[in-house]
C-alpha cells in the first residue's frame, strides 16, 4: 500500500512537471523551440540508459527487469503528463 | 511517556500519513486530469499543475515515512492482537475460576448421592454449548419452559441447544435435569419436616 502510494506520487510529479514544460510551451511560442530541445534530451538519456543497462542495473542494483518496467514507466509516464496538457 | 500513549500517537500518526498520503493521491490526480478539459483559463491551469506537483511531493514524503515505520507499524498491530487474545484468556479463565468456585460451594451443600448426579451432569455440560450455566440455572430454565407448557423435544431443542445428531444427548441430559429437580424438592421437603 505504501509503495503504490509512493508510487503514484512519483508520477504524479513527474506527470506534472512534464505538463507544466507542455502547457508552457503550447501557450508561449517562444518556448517550443526550447521544448523541441528539451524532448530530444530527454530522448538521448533514454536511449544511452537503454544502452549502458548493465552498468546501470549494477550501479543502482536492482534487477534488470525492474530497470526496464521503471524505464517504459517513466517513459509513459513524460507521455501522458505532456499530451494531456495540450487539449 | 507511557507505552500507550507512544502507541495512541503511533497510531495517529499513521492515520494522518495515510490520509495525507491517499488524499493527496486523489485530489491531485484529479486536478491534473480534470484542468485540461474543464478551463483554458492559464492561470488555473498553471496553479492545477502547482497543486498536483505539491500533492506529489507530500504522497512521496508520506509514503517514505509510512514505509520507513512499516515494522514499527506490523509490531503495534501484532501487539494489538496479542493484547486481544490475552484479555479474552483472561477473561475465559476468571469465568472458570468462578464456575469452578461455584461448583464447589454447590458440592459442599449437596448430599453424597447428590453430588453423584452432579458430577454425571457436568460431564455433559463441559461438551456443549451450555458449559457457562450452572446447574440452577439449568433447572430453572426447564422450569420455566414447563411452566410455558413447552414439550420436551422443545426444550431439548430450543432450550438446551440439541439439535439434529445430539438430540439423544439433550434427552439423556433432560433426564438428569429432572432427576436433580426432583432430589431438590426431595430435600426441600425434608428440611421443611
Amino acid at each position: 500500500m505504501s509503495k503504490a502510494l509512493f508510487l503514484a506520487g512519483c508520477f504524479l510529479i513527474g506527470a506534472s512537471i512534464s505538463g507544466v514544460i507542455s502547457y508552457g510551451a503550447s501557450i508561449i511560442p517562444s518556448l517550443r523551440l526550447w521544448a523541441f530541445w528539451l524532448l530530444i534530451v530527454i530522448f538521448c538519456i533514454y536511449i544511452t540508459a537503454m544502452i549502458c543497462d548493465d552498468y546501470l542495473c549494477q550501479y543502482f542494483e536492482i534487477p534488470r527487469q525492474q530497470f526496464i518496467t521503471l524505464m517504459i514507466g517513466s517513459f509513459l509516464m513524460f507521455l501522458i503528463g505532456g499530451s494531456i496538457q495540450w487539449v | 511517556m507511557g507505552i500507550d500513549l507512544k502507541q495512541t500517537q503511533l497510531r495517529q500518526q499513521r492515520t494522518i500519513l495515510y490520509s495525507l498520503a491517499l488524499g493527496g493521491t486523489l485530489s491531485g490526480l484529479i486536478v491534473w486530469s480534470v484542468a485540461p478539459f474543464v478551463t483554458q483559463n492559464k492561470a488555473l491551469r498553471f496553479l492545477a499543475l502547482s497543486y498536483s506537483t505539491v500533492a506529489g511531493l507530500i504522497v512521496c514524503y508520506s509514503s517514505s515515512v509510512l514505509i520507513r515505520n512499516q515494522r514499527i507499524y506490523k509490531a503495534l498491530d501484532s501487539s494489538e492482537i496479542d493484547d486481544y487474545l490475552h484479555q479474552l484468556a483472561v477473561t475465559q479463565y476468571s469465568q472458570q475460576r468462578f464456575w469452578e468456585g461455584q461448583a464447589v460451594g454447590v458440592s459442599e451443600l449437596l448430599e453424597p448421592s447428590q453430588t453423584k448426579e452432579l458430577e454425571k451432569v457436568s460431564s455433559y455440560l463441559t461438551n456443549s454449548e451450555l458449559t457457562e450455566l450452572d446447574m440452577n440455572e439449568l433447572i430453572e430454565l426447564v422450569e420455566d419452559a414447563k411452566a410455558d407448557g413447552l414439550s420436551d423435544s422443545k426444550i431439548i431443542k430450543e432450550i438446551l441447544g440439541y439439535r439434529g445428531e445430539r438430540y439423544g444427548e439433550g434427552k439423556t441430559l433432560l433426564k438428569e435435569i429432572k432427576k436433580q429437580m426432583e432430589l431438590e424438592e426431595n430435600g426441600e421437603q425434608n428440611n421443611k419436616e
